[in-house]
């Protein structure tokens, strides 16, 4: 029987050894995500993933050492347990750190045909012009884009520039989840780009207090509420203002689920009502385009979810919203922002772009080239991700042919853009 | 101020006149200059007789031309076929090929620290693996070809029904796909001109011709080329010369009277791929001369491209232009090929099918045939090698220097490797003197940094100079410092001494004009070699910290990249002023292959670049990380940088440089700089083929053709605007203005290779050769080009006025871009030409320019058609 202390000694040794070689074998990228879901990667959205991975990975890698230069020094029983200390620490850091490469890894490996790695490239394409559009007149400069596929019904976003799980590493792109459901119909990545740029443009707290103040005349509590649910309107106004309608449509596709869940208030929960944001959506619609076939999908929206079935206090809330919806809809595009360099949204990013007749205007002018032209393909995919849009919401016979259309100009996007 | 042993001071140099251009910073403290004085020659100075001019009385008349040359319909058979299968798109497709190959070359010898010539032969062994499909692919689709061929009878089937009958067989080729599926494309295209010739030679019923050989046979014969032809392309890639089909078919040009036509100038277009001179001795026929006869009587320098283009003044690899060597105002401009021209291939090819056209029996077109594919099999040579080898020699010799040694020694052993590459403007013993005094010279002016105490510190200044990026992760011990700096004197030396070599005889001749001249060069030379801080300020050419590194430092360095890189505002006005490559604009490469709006000033970081030798542009391309660069594809986004470029973007005129008879993207030339353009928002990809105007003169046909090619943005633009029923006139502004540049260009240096003149005075091949000699467009053939273009707008109005439906389809199809053709049949000023062709005069008729617009006709096709 060895002495307790070298005892003790070697049962910490041991797991230093075994975390140790742990953190070690997190170098080798290869063993969590496939060389080939690198390679359908951007080059420069390659070597920046890689670089903090590798830099993630080589911190804890350095805090292994130390603690394998403490177990050398330790000798005393306080010094071991303070050793094991470190090493649950260490466990800890480990695990965040395997988080960290595991979320990115999942990202990646679901690029898992060349088919799906250039629509998905396609989709970053379309995220970062997004962002271009908005980011270029305030200097402020754009981040990578990494899209990736998972199921699920909503998409979401890991911003770039926030802190990862292992409390060091920073986010070095945009990863935005995009619902599988809902690929062929990518307009909820530009909702999530809204969120990218309110964050870089440190829009939502100056939208929170303008929305209170549209909201106002419905009550203080409704205008709290407007206030909280800022994040997500300006996500939803960026998304509409790049696509129109379509983005309207799609996002009335996603909420569209049970009357109890379109009607549900949560609270803490950023999103509005889905019922009020359908129809905020709407508000957009007419504020910028008139009348259209958005007043028949929010007739047929009133009509499914009647607000007779809302639970009493959220009832009173979307009643009073209602009439403040213009004034809303007013507050978030053409007020100016001192995040948006004195601008209004609508200045940085016009909707009027994309209304139906500005969108026929442009298939008239590129005719039979428009989705078979590199050149439209550059200049216009946000529009022509919104013509694509509008069909499948207008023209609802047509969605398999329209979406065909649109994945095979989408490939072509993907296609041309340089890989890692 | 040190003092050396020898007693010689930086001050004493200074009194004799011997400044060096380097200042007296600290790190030379301590060493004194070389002691030996410089051997200035002092033969007798050199003569150079001109060829004497002989005025032709001046007629104009087609039957004056008939009286000197009397009439041979054969030799413009030649000359009409050999225009008619010229592709520009394949040679820009076969540069892009050997960049491919060359790109996969460097992957495979990547951690091949072992024998050098194992790694070039596994190189080599790679390269023919990874084509053997390309070449298996490229011979099935020419038997399609072919079997869609057959059942066309030639004599009747119209141009229409050839291209009905064919069509089918053309592969797919996607906007920016890889050379390979490009080669496919290309090679089709070659395939249809053939069978277009074939029908044309049968049309005309030449006696000579009795009967053009089944098009079956003619394509098989195009199918044997295919594995050749890659060989060399192979070679091309891994630095070698491949070998050249030269004269060849002697039975089929003698017996249509054109032997010495063909044989001459395909003789001469095999001499100019970049052939080093003593390699010429011994290949060519003593009718081109020796190295060291007189340039003027030693016409070597011909166009590169055995094609019906002009192929501008691009010499061989190492021999001056002879316009540049010939004055000594053009010393400033850079004259050599950096690596053998490539679009040799096309000129075989094209003189290939030419012959075999020609062939009078099958047994004559098989032995043509076999002589190509013979040379394929020869070995090819290695044009710098041997200079790779002395280079690396010198530096080391400069390494192992001791404290205070003379460096003379060093130089004089390193430049005998260099004769073979210039081509002196004199004869050996004169050369012999050159040679000994600029080693005197060099040896003196490079002593301030060299030896153990200052070449590290050199080193570690180039490192320094912002540099560590790319160069720190190999350079770290101070031999490795040792070694950077002894690498950029040594190349300081051989620009240098390349620039000398250049200069003309009458100033080789004269020994003080010679010393100021390599002063000059030497000054030069540092400036692009050293970093600006080790330079006194007159001599820097940049920015104080700039200085260039030779990339890649593993393996051959193919150019160098400036460590600085220029921020600049790009304003539409500035864009619109900066030519590019190609008779474009910054302005529209932004607008039509960046496809950004030029509206408001972009923002843009200005990446410098030079070619050392062997260096193309898709090697630079292949070699860098930047947007859109890292495959050799990316060699569209660069652009020349002129001495007046680099004034106008970044202030520095002084980086510039001034490439002789003007910048070509596929030819590029020893030292030539060019830039590359990081604009924000720019799309991360390789870009498409730029817009183009080429005028053609066809003095076979007598006719003049304008060859508008539309890339893929200004096509769309156009087309929105037909679909949006604009006025004509509205849409020929829109036009003219967007392809403005590419008009003027035709004048301009470089023009020569967007106006081709076909057949007269000696055909095709003669025109090729001859033109090879001048950079810029006669005045007469750029009278008549301009006149071409502008009567093309006028009848291209007509064409957007009567009906655009046949433009709207080009460009809805595929592949991208449109071409408009433009043909005047007996253009006003042909005759002219042809008579000026034929020595008579150079004068434009009086009534020029003619008051009414000549009749035209215009094909519309999709993509870019010759």
């Amino acid at each position: 029987m060895i002495d307790p202390l070298e005892a003790l000694r070697a049962q910490l040794a041991r797991q230093v050894g075994h975390w140790l070689h742990a953190a070690d074998q997190l170098t080798d990228f290869g063993q969590l995500t496939s060389e080939d879901g690198w390679h359908r990667l951007e080059r420069y959205l390659g070597v920046a993933l890689r670089a903090m991975l590798a830099k993630c990975v080589d911190r804890l890698r350095r805090q292994g050492e130390v603690l394998r230069a403490e177990l050398a020094a330790s000798e005393t029983e306080a010094e071991l347990g303070r050793l094991r200390d470190e090493i649950i620490e260490f466990r800890s850091r480990y695990l965040h750190t395997e988080a960290v490469l595991e979320f990115y890894a999942e990202a990646i490996n679901s690029r898992t045909s060349d088919v799906l790695g250039a629509y998905l490239r396609a989709c970053d394409t379309l995220a970062a012009k997004a962002m271009d559009v908005a980011l270029r007149p305030l200097g402020i400069a754009r981040p990578p884009v990494l899209t990736y596929v998972e199921r699920g019904l909503g998409a979401s976003i890991l911003k770039a520039g926030l802190r990862l799980w292992d409390g060091r590493s920073i986010s070095p792109a945009a990863a935005i989840k995009i619902a599988r459901h809902n690929m062929q119909r990518p307009t909820a990545a530009l909702h999530e780009v809204g969120h990218q740029v309110a964050h870089l443009a440190r829009w939502t707290d100056d939208l929170a207090a303008a929305l209170h103040e549209a909201a106002r005349p419905a009550g203080p509590e409704v205008a709290r509420l407007w206030a909280s649910w800022a994040s997500e309107v300006g996500a939803d106004a960026f998304a509409f203002a790049h696509a129109g309608y379509a983005a309207v449509a799609a996002l009335h596709d996603v909420v569209a689920g049970a009357p109890a869940h379109a009607l549900l208030l949560l609270p803490g929960d950023p999103h509005p009502v889905a019922y009020l944001r359908v129809l905020l959506g709407r508000a957009m619609c007419t504020r910028y385009y008139g009348a259209g076939p958005w007043d028949d999908l929010a007739r047929a929206w009133v009509h499914n979810y009647p607000l007779a079935r809302a639970e009493g206090g959220v009832r009173v809330a979307i009643e009073a919203s209602l009439a403040r919806l213009p004034d809303l809809v007013e507050a978030t595009f053409e007020r100016r922002y001192a995040g948006f360099g004195g601008r209004a949204l609508r200045d940085l990013v016009d909707p009027i772009r994309v209304r139906p007749d500005a969108l026929a205007e442009l298939e008239r002018a590129a005719g039979g080239s428009l989705f078979t032209s590199d050149h439209w393909v550059d200049r216009e995919a946000l529009r022509m991700l919104a013509i694509c849009g509008y069909r499948v919401a207008v023209a609802p016979d047509s969605v398999d042919e329209t979406l065909k259309v649109q994945s095979a100009w989408m490939q072509r996007l993907g296609a041309r853009t340089e890989v890692a | 101020m040190g003092t050396a042993a020898n007693g010689f001071t930086r001050s004493t140099l200074a009194t004799q006149g011997m400044a060096t251009p380097f200042v007296d910073a600290g790190m030379t403290d301590g060493f004194a200059p070389a002691p030996v004085a410089p051997r200035v020659p002092v033969g007798p100075p050199f003569r150079v007789s001109s060829p004497p001019r002989v005025a032709s009385p001046f007629r104009s008349d087609r039957e004056l031309e008939d009286e000197l040359s009397p009439w041979n319909p054969a030799s413009e058979i030649v000359d009409e076929t050999l225009a008619s299968l010229h592709d520009e798109v394949f040679d820009e497709v076969i540069h892009d090929l050997v960049g491919e190959a060359a790109a996969m070359a460097v992957e495979s010898r990547r951690g091949d620290y072992g024998d050098a010539g194992r790694a070039a032969l596994r190189a080599h062994q790679v390269l023919a693996d990874r084509f053997h499909p390309l070449a298996a692919d490229a011979e099935r689709l020419l038997g399609e070809v072919a079997e869609a061929a057959k059942v066309l009878d030639l004599s009747s089937a119209s141009e229409a029904e050839i291209d009905a009958a064919l069509e089918p067989m053309r592969p797919r080729v996607a906007a920016g796909a890889p050379a390979f599926e490009q080669f496919l494309g290309s090679l089709f295209r070659k395939a249809k001109s053939l069978v277009h010739g074939a029908a044309k030679i049968v049309g005309k019923g030449i006696k000579a011709v009795a009967s053009v050989l089944p098009i079956g046979l003619l394509l098989g014969k195009l199918a044997s080329f295919v594995r050749p032809l890659l060989s060399k392309v192979i070679a091309f890639a891994v630095d070698k010369l491949p070998p050249q089909y030269r004269a060849l078919a002697g039975q089929v040009a003698q017996r249509f009277g054109i032997a010495s036509k063909i044989t001459g100038a395909l003789g001469q277009a095999a001499g100019a791929i970049g052939l080093p001179a003593t390699a010429l001795t011994g290949m060519l026929p003593t009718a081109f001369g020796s190295p060291d006869a007189p340039a003027a009587a030693a016409p070597v320098n011909s166009a590169p491209s055995a094609s019906t283009s002009v192929s501008g003044t691009a010499s061989a690899i190492g021999a001056p232009a002879p316009d540049a060597a010939g004055d000594a105002d053009g010393a400033d401009a850079t004259t050599e090929l950096a690596a053998p021209d490539t679009s040799m291939v096309q000129g075989e090819i094209d003189a290939q099918l030419t012959e075999l056209l020609l062939a009078s029996d099958e047994g004559e077109a098989d032995e043509i045939a076999s002589e190509y594919i013979a040379s394929a099999r020869a070995p090819a040579s290695d044009p710098t090698g041997d200079l790779d080898a002395a280079r690396t020699r010198f530096v080391r010799e400069l390494e192992s220097l001791g404290e205070g040694e003379d460096a003379t020694p060093a130089v004089e052993h390193f430049l005998p490797a260099l004769l073979p590459v210039l081509r002196m403007a004199i004869g050996a013993a004169g050369r012999d003197r050159v040679v000994d005094f600029f080693g005197g010279l060099a040896g003196q002016l490079i002593a301030p940094v060299v030896g153990p105490g200052v070449a590290p510190a050199l080193g570690k200044a180039i490192v320094d100079t912002g540099m560590r990026t790319f160069l720190q992760a190999e350079v770290a011990a101070p031999a490795e410092l040792h070694r950077v700096g002894a690498e950029a004197v040594a190349r300081t030396v051989e620009d240098a001494a390349r620039h000398v070599g250049a200069l003309p005889a009458h100033v080789l001749g004269h020994p003080a004009l010679l010393e100021s001249h390599a002063r000059e060069a030497f000054d030069r030379a540092a400036a692009a070699n050293l970093p600006g801080s080790l330079l006194r300020p007159e001599h820097r050419e940049g920015v104080d910290r700039g200085a260039w590194a030779p990339l890649p430092r593993a393996g051959r360095p193919y150019y160098k990249r400036y460590s600085h890189v220029f921020d600049v505002t790009l304003t539409p006005a500035l864009a619109g002023s900066i030519p590019t490559f190609g008779g474009g604009t910054l302005a529209s490469f932004v607008r039509e292959q960046l496809r950004l709006t030029l509206d408001r000033p972009l923002h843009a970081r200005v990446h410098l670049f030079e070619i050392l030798p062997g260096g193309r542009l898709s090697h630079v391309a292949a070699g860098e990380s930047l947007p859109a660069l890292g495959t050799p594809h990316g060699r569209r986004m660069f652009h020349p940088l002129t001495p007046e470029v680099a004034g106008a973007l970044l202030h520095h005129p002084r980086l510039g440089r001034r490439v002789a008879g003007g910048a070509d993207p596929l030819r590029s030339h020893i030292g030539e700089r060019v830039y590359y353009l990081e604009v924000e928002g720019a799309p991360r990809r390789v870009v498409d083929a730029p817009s183009r105007v080429h005028v053609s003169l066809d003095l076979v046909r007598d006719e003049a053709r304008v060859c508008i090619f539309l890339g893929e943005t200004l096509a769309q633009q156009i087309a929105s605007m037909v679909r949006g029923r604009a006025r004509a006139a509205a849409i020929v502004h829109e036009l003219r203005t967007a392809l403005a540049s590419h008009a003027r260009s035709l004048s301009a240096e470089g023009g020569h290779r967007r106006v081709h003149v076909i057949g007269g005075g000696g055909g095709a091949l003669h025109h090729r050769h001859h033109a090879s000699h001048v950079s810029h467009v006669s005045p007469l053939r750029r009278a008549i080009a301009r006149a071409s273009v502008e009567w093309a707008w006028a009848r291209l109005a007509e064409l957007f006025e009567r009906s655009s439906a046949d433009f709207v389809h080009a460009v809805e199809s595929s592949p991208p871009g449109v071409t408009l053709r433009v043909t005047f049949e007996h253009a006003p000023g042909l005759a002219a030409l042809r008579a000026a062709g034929k020595g008579g005069g150079t004068g434009l008729p009086v009534d020029w320019p003619p008051a009414v617009t000549p009749p035209a006709k215009i094909d519309v096709k999709p993509g870019h058609e010759h």
